[in-house]
């Protein structure tokens, strides 16, 4: 029974990181997009994500290490 | 004479703290710059941070260097505005030169020595120079000098079959370039390409070179010269292969290369 459940288990975390990793960049998209619509009002578009400059910046580390990522939100960006 | 050496003790001393005034806002200034930012600049940068990352992995930089070099920028709290300059001066340098082994640890190194901003990125700059490995892959250009492959430098490869190692625009094939014995050179990278009558007698010396220009690394250090001691070899195995082969044979891989 359990045998049965390990690969739906680990198919779900998978799925679920995928997901996670996947919301993140399209967010980052979506405020990066805002960003540079209005450059001036960065930290404002930041502020109506909840978002800190330092979560900002944690975030784009965090994409710019994950070539996936990187190349999801490079090509985001530049639609 | 025991006037003027005092006189110039007493200015060198007087001059002493003026030049270490005028030194200091230098290496101040990288520092100061990152914080005379605002924050709306600050964002903006670190939005190219991912787009820096990518740039650098383009020009042919390794995956583990691109993450050690992110690592060591992070673990430094360089903001990440600041890590995109740095990535981006990695990028150009890369292309110039080609990558380095250890990036990340060379970031690493520079960090923990204070280095930052321009200082950092000349360092850069400079390793690269030094260090790099010829030509980078580029993002599809390829050398623009259209000389031979980008790390085709050591004596090792003299002489040997050319293994993917082509030129980063890929023009040039890498493979079945040599002669069909596989002792001389793949035409257009051994040094009896540029060997004076041998291949020239072969009537190569001109195609090798090619009409593209893509022939022989020429410049490409001393290394180069350790294929030219092979030379006498390869000319051996190109006489044999004239003597085995029909012309049209010869003509065979030229013709691949366009």
């Amino acid at each position: 029974m359990i045998r049965a459940f390990v690969p739906v288990l680990l198919a779900l975390t998978v799925a679920c990181g995928g997901a996670a990793s996947g919301g993140k960049v399209e967010q980052a998209i979506a405020i990066a997009k805002e960003i540079r619509a209005k450059p001036d009002e960065a930290e404002k578009i930041l502020g109506e994500h909840k978002l800190t400059v330092e979560q900002w910046e944690d975030l784009m580390y965090e994409i710019a290490g994950d070539p996936a990522m990187a190349g999801q939100f490079e090509a985001g960006v530049q639609k | 004479m025991r006037q003027w050496i005092i006189y110039t003790l007493a200015l060198g001393l007087g001059a002493a703290p003026l030049v270490a005034h005028a030194a200091a806002p230098a290496s101040e200034a990288s520092d100061a710059a990152g914080d005379r930012r605002t924050p709306n600049e600050r964002i903006r940068g670190a939005l190219a941070l991912p787009l820096k990352a990518q740039e650098l992995r383009k020009a042919g930089a390794g995956e583990a260097e691109v993450k050690a070099g992110l690592k060591a920028a992070k673990d430094k709290k360089v903001r990440a505005d600041d890590a995109a300059e740095l990535l981006e001066e990695a990028a150009k340098a890369t292309r110039e030169h080609g990558p380095v082994d250890n990036f990340g640890a060379f970031v690493q190194s520079k960090l923990d020595a204070g280095l930052r901003g321009r200082d950092l990125a000349a360092a850069i700059r400079e390793e690269h120079a030094a260090r790099g490995k010829g030509k980078a892959k580029g993002d599809g250009k390829g050398p623009p000098d259209g000389k031979g492959p980008p790390d085709g430098k050591g004596p090792a490869e003299a002489g040997a079959p050319d293994e993917g190692k082509g030129p980063p625009d890929g023009k040039g094939p890498p493979d079945g370039k040599g002669p069909p014995d596989g002792k001389g050179p793949p035409d257009g990278k051994g040094s009896d390409d540029r060997g004076p009558e041998g291949a020239a007698a072969e009537g190569k010396a001109a195609s090798d070179r090619g009409p593209e220009g893509k022939g022989p690394p020429d410049g490409k250090g001393p290394e180069d010269k350790g294929a030219e001691g092979k030379a006498p070899e390869n000319k051996g195995a190109d006489g044999k292969a004239a003597d085995d082969k029909k012309p049209e044979d010869k003509g065979k891989p030229e013709a691949k290369r366009k």
